[in-house]
């Protein structure tokens, strides 16, 4: 290895610290959601793909789980905020619809946060 | 005495403090779930040793937060809303003691803040279509006519005279909207409770407004994110909650409605009568949840150029400030506490005067 190619690797490892160091995020993919009415409470895994239906206050809300995210594709509220809220993938995050009383919280045993404010 | 005869003594009180240093460090199981009270979803993590306790403390978020929801609602029927009818009339009549408590704090607080500050200006949320139970729809603000009307009768919460329980404001331009404060008045009441039920370590986050005591399980302090004013996925910083401590965001992304392109947040700026608009979050750490709610509002109204004054004022050591350019402003010591900043954020330091 010449002079030139180990200041080339010293060059490549700085460059690669100083990327890892900027992109890092504390945030953590989740694995698993934990779903919350007032007819039912229950953990479901991320991992597979599928609809659920939640049985909440006002009706039933439509709620789909697609590559390791989750979303209300519908809701019997009037406005839709839960469905425009979008998909949610990381543990911590919160997708609620307050009208119909259904709430999708997702976990994952890696996440560094014990509570999000916000 | 001999050897063997002192062993055989030494064994059963060997095992007997063993058998008590197990007990004693019996590692508390953490109980952690979601309730919907409050107009909101209340996280909660209990640690304890004890199921039943644990059943008694869940029991307790939920109808303590049930009856309190009823009792400071803004537009429903209750006790606040007779208050509202009450004041209206400018006479004195007796106040619904549930209500006191609360509102000689949000009056002293209101003080405090400068005005900035105020719950008396629900005519003024209501006008902004912002008293609404099912989120808020898009639709035309108040006219510029309609808001320098309110503004000219300019309801303040030292228009409120309170004496023992009879209370009567002088100004019928006064309607209270406590929304700024409730949460935290609540939350601190419902830690009061768990303390009082033997709980020692819990963490309780009221739709995104957190206080904690004690510490976790595993030894070390509550671990809380900031979330990112305009990433939902994305979390600011992290930071250690010390015992007691309330840790309260105010943003402009919690309620708001777009009107012909343009977005209008939920927090009104009592002086211009238009949503405060230079501010994307605020967070504020401080032991009374009452005070750190009140404080989130105040100092978001305050914006860039007044929080330090304000901070000052309302004694808030530690906040956190991101700008309408996404910019961020804390004070030295909220600076010396945060963790794990985004690489995206850049935080000035700027301290109170």
């Amino acid at each position: 290895m010449t002079r030139a190619d180990r200041l080339l690797l010293l060059v490549a490892i700085i460059a690669i610290s100083v990327f890892a160091f900027r992109t890092w995020q504390p945030s953590i993919n989740a694995d698993r959601v934990e779903i919350i009415s007032p007819f039912e409470h229950k953990t479901v895994s991320l991992r597979q793909d599928k609809t659920l239906f939640v049985a909440g206050a006002l009706g039933r809300s439509e709620i789909r789980i697609a590559q390791h995210r989750i979303r209300f594709i519908d809701s019997p509220c009037t406005t839709k905020f839960c469905v425009l809220q979008g998909w949610a993938s990381h543990s911590g995050e919160l997708r609620v619809c307050l009208p119909n009383k259904v709430s999708l919280r997702l976990l994952g045993s890696k996440s560094p946060f014990d509570s999000l404010t916000f | 005495m001999s050897s063997l005869s002192r062993l055989y003594l030494s064994l059963p009180v060997a095992v007997m403090v063993t058998l008590l240093m197990t007990a004693c460090s019996q590692k508390p199981r953490l109980y952690q779930g979601s309730v919907f009270t409050f107009g909101t979803i209340v996280d909660y993590s209990i640690a304890t040793t004890d199921p039943a306790v644990a059943q008694r403390a869940i029991n307790a978020i939920q109808q303590d937060l049930d009856y309190m929801h009823v009792a400071f609602h803004a537009w429903h029927p209750g006790p606040l809303g007779r208050i509202n009818q009450l004041l209206a009339t400018t006479g004195l009549f007796t106040a619904n003691p549930s209500i006191l408590p609360l509102l000689r704090e949000s009056r002293q607080l209101s003080i405090e803040s400068q005005g900035l500050f105020n719950p008396a200006i629900g005519h003024l949320i209501k006008a902004w279509g912002f008293q609404s139970d099912d989120g808020v729809e898009d639709h035309a603000p108040p006219t510029p006519a309609q808001i320098k009307a309110w503004l000219a009768k300019n309801p303040q919460m030292t228009d409120i005279v309170i004496k023992n329980i009879q209370i009567r404001s002088t100004n019928p331009a006064v309607r209270l909207d406590l929304g700024a404060v409730a949460k935290g008045y609540a939350v601190e009441q419902i830690i009061d409770h768990l303390q009082a039920l033997g709980i020692k370590d819990a963490i309780l986050n009221a739709g995104g407004d957190i206080k904690a005591i004690g510490q976790h399980p595993d030894g070390r302090p509550w671990y809380v994110g900031i979330t990112h004013p305009r990433q939902k996925d994305a979390v600011l910083a992290g930071l250690d909650v010390m015992p007691g401590e309330s840790v309260f965001t105010s943003g402009d992304y919690e309620r708001f409605f777009t009107y012909q392109g343009k977005r209008y947040d939920h927090i009104i700026d009592p002086r211009t009568g238009y949503p405060a608009s230079q501010t994307e979050s605020v967070t504020v750490i401080t032991s009374s949840a009452t005070r750190a709610d009140a404080a989130a509002t105040a100092l978001f109204i305050a914006g860039p150029s007044q929080w330090p004054s304000i901070a000052k004022a309302m004694q808030i050591k530690y906040v956190l400030l991101i700008d309408a350019h996404g910019h961020g402003e804390a004070t030295p010591a909220m600076l010396k506490r945060l963790k794990q900043i985004n690489p995206d954020l850049k935080i000035q330091s700027r301290s109170l005067p």
